[in-house]
């Protein structure tokens, strides 16, 4: 043995000594995460917006389609558990309002989902074998770009009906443009860095390279992406809802709500208020925490 | 002694493909360009050249991962340029690399302990958790790192200690040949001696072969046994350590050894000091003849027209100049 005495070396060797939990970049990047207030504020918040979305409901003295005569149009108040008031059948807007999160949250994660598995195998595959493959699948990505969104969904609809599953093929089938483009952008990144060259020097194979150099480095932004798409995603429902392309009564979801609220802006706002309010919070919320994670995935503010 | 890596002809190319207003052919860039040598083992050959002479894209040829445009590199019998990739996995074992920028050649995802485990992973998959645990701290410990630090990440160390880190990488599979890809250039001057001198104890006690890559003739002095002197793709001279540094024949290889400061002051400098002076030309318009010529204090007619072959000095000193018996 002839370990030399690391004399530069030493300082740093005493520094690791003193902390005893190794710090990975994922660990810094959840401590840096944690201190931000806003991020998790807006975990809490959004925590109690899909909970109370799942379980009140379930209790709530109202249905979502009990219309009753004797309460139409009711303003917001105490009087029989109409807080958020009724709609113009009478039925309460407070089950309906809830009832529209749980639509538009499963939306909005559910059509992330397909964007984000879509979008990464093909980016990551698009930019780690690169050459003419590369070429010819982002061409591909761009056609598809070139589609509009609405255009493509009117087909759809007029060729399959309306329908709440092909309100997620479509967004989900539209959204995972961007995110291919990200995850190949990066996966190119990535795949010039060193020691994917010293992977490739001990032998391992591609699909190991792919599984444990590629997939983990690129992850850092497709997260951030990830919680930014949700919104939109829920916005893009929204206005389909709007346009009637979207979710059908008796099913409703906070676009559609607030498309009907807007028809009786003046007689009853309230009717729009609610839905409207829950949805920006929410907006608001995924967007803090997509900053937040930014942030603390970002090395270079460290 | 015989060798155990023999380098015939060996020529790395990159091709710029045409596109665009100002390209209308392709264009090929030799980075190496007929290069050949012997390496034995438990020796150390140390390359030198300046910046874009192609020595990193020899070292990067030689272990195949960029592909040689021709030659051969010949080892235990085979023809490296010539066997499928799956062949060229099994023979990475023993043919490994240090690179230059210590922290970027380490996965920023991983810890310390995987990074140095995974060749033994690929190599030996047969090998047991704990003995492959025991190896992982053995090496770390060869290397002057504490075993302790097997779950830390790369990012929680410093130059010195992620080059540590990516020596003991190389190493634990037992290689026969290393190539050191300028493994010192980007560390503080007081660490590079550290590096130098792990990787001399290391190549006394495992009679390891090294090529040494680096710009910096001094570290190349105290390290080689041999040395390689490389300018825009093509060997300018070759020889022993002692006959090089004592008595260059090449005028690039006397330019480059009358550029380094004396450490001695007492000595007199080098009675001709060459200086080179010129742009080093574009590695995609190499001059006609001699690829020195345009910088070659001593450049006649001849140089202009015809490349000058690499002509024996002494037996194992090779110099590729028309007027190296003037030298
Ligand atoms: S061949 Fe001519 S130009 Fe080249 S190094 Fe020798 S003298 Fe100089």
């Amino acid at each position: 043995m002839s370990a030399r005495p690391d004399l530069l070396g030493s300082e740093a060797l005493a520094q690791a000594a003193r902390g005893d939990v190794s710090r990975s970049l994922w660990r810094q990047a959840g401590r840096r995460f944690r201190r931000n207030r806003a991020a998790m504020g807006s975990i809490v918040i959004l925590a109690l917006i899909a909970l109370t979305s799942i379980f009140v409901p379930m209790f709530w003295p109202h249905g979502i389609e009990d219309a009753s005569w004797e309460s139409i149009m009711t303003p917001p108040g105490l009087a029989d558990w109409h807080w958020f008031g009724t709609d113009a059948n009478g039925r309460d807007l407070l089950v309906r309002t809830f009832y529209g999160g749980r639509i538009s949250l499963t939306i909005g994660l559910l059509t992330t989902v397909v964007a984000l598995v879509i979008g990464v195998t093909y980016g990551a595959v698009a930019g780690f074998v690169g050459g003419r493959t590369d070429g010819f699948m982002m061409r591909f990505v761009d056609v598809l770009y070139s589609l509009p969104l609405i255009f493509f969904i009117i087909i759809l609809v007029t060729v399959f009906g309306r329908n709440i599953f092909l309100v997620f093929v479509a967004i989900g089938a539209v959204e995972w443009l961007t995110m291919s483009r990200i995850v190949r952008g990066q996966t190119l990144t990535v795949k010039a860095k060193e020691y994917v060259e010293s992977a490739v020097a001990i032998g391992l194979s591609q699909g190991a390279i792919l599984r444990r150099y590629i997939i983990p480095n690129v992850l850092g932004p497709v997260i951030v992406y990830v919680t930014l798409l949700i919104p939109t995603n829920i916005i893009v429902e929204s206005y389909l809802s709007f346009l009637g392309l979207g979710v059908q009564e008796p099913l409703t979801s906070w676009g559609l709500l607030i498309s009907q609220g807007a028809g009786q802006l003046d007689s009853a706002p309230w009717l729009i208020f609610f839905p409207a309010t829950f949805l920006a919070v929410t907006m608001f919320c995924f967007n803090f925490i997509g900053d937040g994670l930014r942030d603390a995935l970002d090395p270079r503010d460290r | 002694m015989t060798a155990l890596l023999t380098v015939e002809h060996l020529s790395v190319h990159y091709s710029l493909p045409a596109g665009g207003l100002f390209r209308r052919r392709p264009l090929t860039l030799k980075a190496v360009d007929d290069v050949s040598f012997e390496l034995r083992a438990g020796e150390t050959l140390g390359v030198v050249g300046e910046t874009g002479c192609g020595k990193s894209s020899l070292g990067k040829g030689v272990l195949q991962l960029v592909k040689p445009a021709a030659g051969r590199v010949l080892w235990e019998g085979q023809d490296l340029c010539a066997l499928p990739a799956e062949a060229i996995k099994r023979c990475r074992k023993d043919l490994q690399i240090i690179f230059q920028d210590p922290l970027s050649s380490l996965n920023p995802r991983m810890t310390i302990g995987e990074i140095v485990a995974e060749p033994l992973e690929v190599h030996y998959p047969a090998l047991a958790r704990d003995d492959r645990r025991r190896r992982v701290d053995a090496m770390l410990e060869r290397v002057g790192l504490r075993p302790e630090m097997r779950n830390r990440y790369p990012n929680e160390f410093s130059g010195g200690q992620c080059q540590r880190i990516s020596i003991a990488r190389a190493m634990i599979s037992e290689p026969k040949v290393i190539v050191c890809d300028e493994p010192v250039s980007s560390l503080d001057v007081s660490i590079q001696a550290q590096i130098c001198n792990l990787l001399r104890d290391l190549q006394r006690d495992t009679g390891i072969a090294l090529l040494f890559i680096s710009h910096d003739l001094s570290i190349v002095r105290y390290m080689s046994h041999r040395v390689l002197v490389m300018y825009l793709g093509r060997v300018m001279e070759t020889g022993g350590r002692e006959e090089f540094f004592g008595a260059p024949r090449h005028p690039y290889s006397q330019a480059l050894i009358s550029a380094v400061p004396v450490p001695d002051p007492d000595r007199p400098p080098a009675e001709r000091s060459l200086v080179l002076d010129g742009e080093l030309p574009s590695p995609l318009d190499p001059p006609s003849g001699c690829v020195f010529r345009t910088r070659c204090p001593l450049a006649v007619p001849v140089c202009i027209t015809q490349m000058p072959p690499l002509s024996e000095a002494a037996p194992g000193h090779g110099v590729a100049c028309h007027r190296w018996q003037e030298t």
